[in-house]
């Protein structure tokens, strides 16, 4: 029932994400966003129970009580999904100190 | 009939999206298969609303796994009737981008983006599975974050960040919000959840995830004091871009609360309706203001869609089927009209090289046309009779009076006042000569560009007058939302799961 670890560690990872993301600089978004991804995958791990003697979902002993697999089908997907949000963020920002070199023509006066 | 049909709504848009990014060249061949795809998409959903009035949800299990164990589709009329508009709509989007041959060549990745877009609506209108909902937002909303790299300022960090970072934020949110979903109440199907939510004496628990999902969805609507990543995004994307938003985004929000505040943590017993009502209210009036103080068309129109997200919320709170039949009726009525006006705004925009309403004016004289489209649309916004914006007021302040509640009903009222001012201001602005000079325009407006705005602005005459039963449709998707049987017989007969 416990997971007392894991709650000083979701909660410091959400803190120091919101930290970076408030900061205003742009590549300190940017580890604003890997902290918060990170502790929001570990609050979903939390949601499969406490693991302390149980077996791993799949390659676990017959006899003993696997833990809840689905949250680590949810968190795989919540990766992928910040990982590819993270690089698009990393294009926009790379893309952001080019077009501040050579300005790009203002397009439709907008 | 045969549920697999769901999947066609995810599958197509995803063919179309690889289909144009695969077989892009020529442009105009990109173009007639991007066309011909959404037309399919159009047809399908048509067909399916149809089936869904008469016959009632459907619900597929996908891939055969037992519910409520697997990622349900479910169809009841309150989706489908979100899809069918966003589907007309975006087809109408499409067409309009094809037809406006402007200097701007388009970008490559355009149309491939914007069935991108769709697919992520059709998902978020028809999934039954609260993490897949998740996947259906981030879908939408990489789809959303590309098509503002698109534009040259949407690259700036002013303007691309705010809404870049809130929406990474709301996110993490939402997947927080699914975890605890998770490890409470073991489900992440809507209908066994809110089964579970229901059962469950735990108050503090169920409020607490009611809360995190109004922020969370609050957030994607546009609520204030959320709202502010949202008039500085739309002013600098293509207008047929911005009308593919106004259409989508938002609304998605809206749906999401519809669905999560009446099927699965209802607001109203957990008490936090009064905050949707508090919240609505602010946002109708931030909004009507705020659009009020532009000074560009998309600026009005952007800040405008705030306001318009007021209307429904404040409706969400005041909770009833009535007022619940004026929020979906509100919900479609400005899918359809404010991507018209966005429309509209971008052949003036593109005629004038330039939106500011202080550098334009006398459109009247040269466009006479264009300014009555603008007009219908402008009236139907405002609530006037017999147009589709008429009905949805009225069945909101129907719903605010049955509820016996004046004071939402008078700022309701206000609401409407002050659309009908900025619309005013867009007329003046634009349309109205300013002393004698006729303007000068870049070039002559094109009679092919008005066709697309023109059918929109029919279509929100014809509801209006009774086309396919509107308000009736609007009944239908209230009543099924509230009292899905179906959907609930296959939720329960698995039986209960305990925690692991």
């Amino acid at each position: 029932m416990d997971q007392f670890e894991s709650v000083l560690a979701v909660g410091a990872l959400f803190g120091a994400g919101l930290w970076f993301l408030l900061d205003g600089r742009a590549l300190r978004a940017v580890i604003g966003v890997i902290l918060l991804s990170n502790a929001t995958n570990l609050f979903l791990l939390m949601s499969s129970g406490d693991p302390s003697g149980r077996a791993p979902p799949i390659l676990g002993p017959a006899n003993v009580d696997p833990v809840d697999p689905l949250p680590q089908a949810l968190i795989l997907t919540a990766i992928v999904i910040g990982f590819g949000v993270l690089a698009f963020l990393v294009v926009l920002l790379a893309r952001n100190v080019e077009d501040e070199r050579h300005p790009p023509e203002s397009s439709h006066g907008g | 009939m045969a549920a697999n049909i769901l999947s066609l709504f995810v599958l197509m848009p995803l063919f179309g999206a690889i289909l144009t990014m695969g077989l892009g060249e020529p442009s105009r061949f990109r173009r007639v298969l991007s066309l011909l795809v959404q037309g399919l998409v159009v047809a399908l959903s048509v067909f399916t609303l149809r089936e869904v009035l008469l016959h009632g949800p459907i619900v597929l299990a996908v891939g055969n796994w037992i519910l409520p164990f697997g990622i349900s589709l479910t169809a009841d009329a309150l989706g489908v009737a979100f899809v069918a508009t966003a589907h007309v709509v975006a087809f109408g989007i499409l067409l309009q981008e094809c037809l406006v041959r402007s200097h701007h060549a388009e970008p490559r990745a355009l149309f491939p983006l914007l069935h991108f877009m769709t697919m992520g609506a059709s998902l978020a209108f028809l999934t039954g599975d609260f993490f897949n909902l998740f996947v259906a937002f981030e879908i939408l909303l990489v789809s959303s974050y590309a098509l503002l790299g698109l534009e040259p300022a949407g690259r700036r960090a002013r303007e691309a960040f705010p809404y870049l970072l809130l929406n990474i934020f709301g996110s993490a949110l939402f997947l927080v919000a699914a975890a605890f979903a998770y490890s409470t109440y073991g489900t992440l199907n809507f209908v066994d959840l809110g089964t579970r939510i229901s059962l469950s004496a735990d108050e503090d628990r169920k409020r607490l995830f009611g809360a995190l999902c109004l922020t969370v969805f609050g957030l994607k609507a546009g609520l204030v004091p959320l709202h502010f990543w949202l008039p500085r995004a739309y002013p600098i994307l293509r207008p047929t871009v911005a009308a593919l938003f106004a259409a989508i985004l938002t609304k998605v929000g809206v749906y999401a609360l519809l669905r999560i505040g009446t099927n699965v943590a209802n607001f109203e017993t957990l008490g936090i309706d009064r905050v949707l009502v508090v919240g609505g209210v602010l946002t109708l009036v931030f909004g009507g203001l705020g659009a009020l103080s532009r000074s560009n068309v998309r600026g009005i129109l952007a800040f405008h869609i705030v306001a318009q997200v007021g209307y429904m919320l404040l409706g969400l709170g005041l909770g009833g089927p009535l007022a619940l039949t004026g929020v979906v009726l509100f919900a479609l009525h400005n899918m359809i009209v404010k991507p018209g006006l966005f429309l509209v705004g971008g052949v003036a925009l593109d005629a004038q090289g330039s939106d500011e309403l202080a550098r334009s004016g006398g459109l009247l004289a040269v466009a006479p046309s264009l300014a009555g489209i603008f007009l219908v649309l402008a009236l139907s916004l405002s609530g006037f009779p017999p147009l589709s914006g008429f009905w949805s007021k009225y069945v909101l302040l129907n719903g605010a009076l049955a509820q016996g509640t004046l004071t939402e009903f008078a700022f309701l009222l206000l609401g409407g006042l002050l659309t009908l001012l900025s619309m005013i201001k867009i007329w003046a602005g634009v349309f109205w000569p300013h002393g004698d000079a006729t303007p000068e325009l870049r070039h002559r407006i094109s009679r092919r560009t008005l066709v697309v705005p023109m059918l929109l602005a029919g279509l929100s005459v014809l509801l209006g007058l009774g086309l396919g039963d509107f308000v009736g449709v609007a009944e239908t998707t209230v009543d099924q939302a509230q009292n899905h049987d179906e959907l609930r017989v296959r939720g329960e007969s698995v039986g209960e799961k305990g925690r692991p």
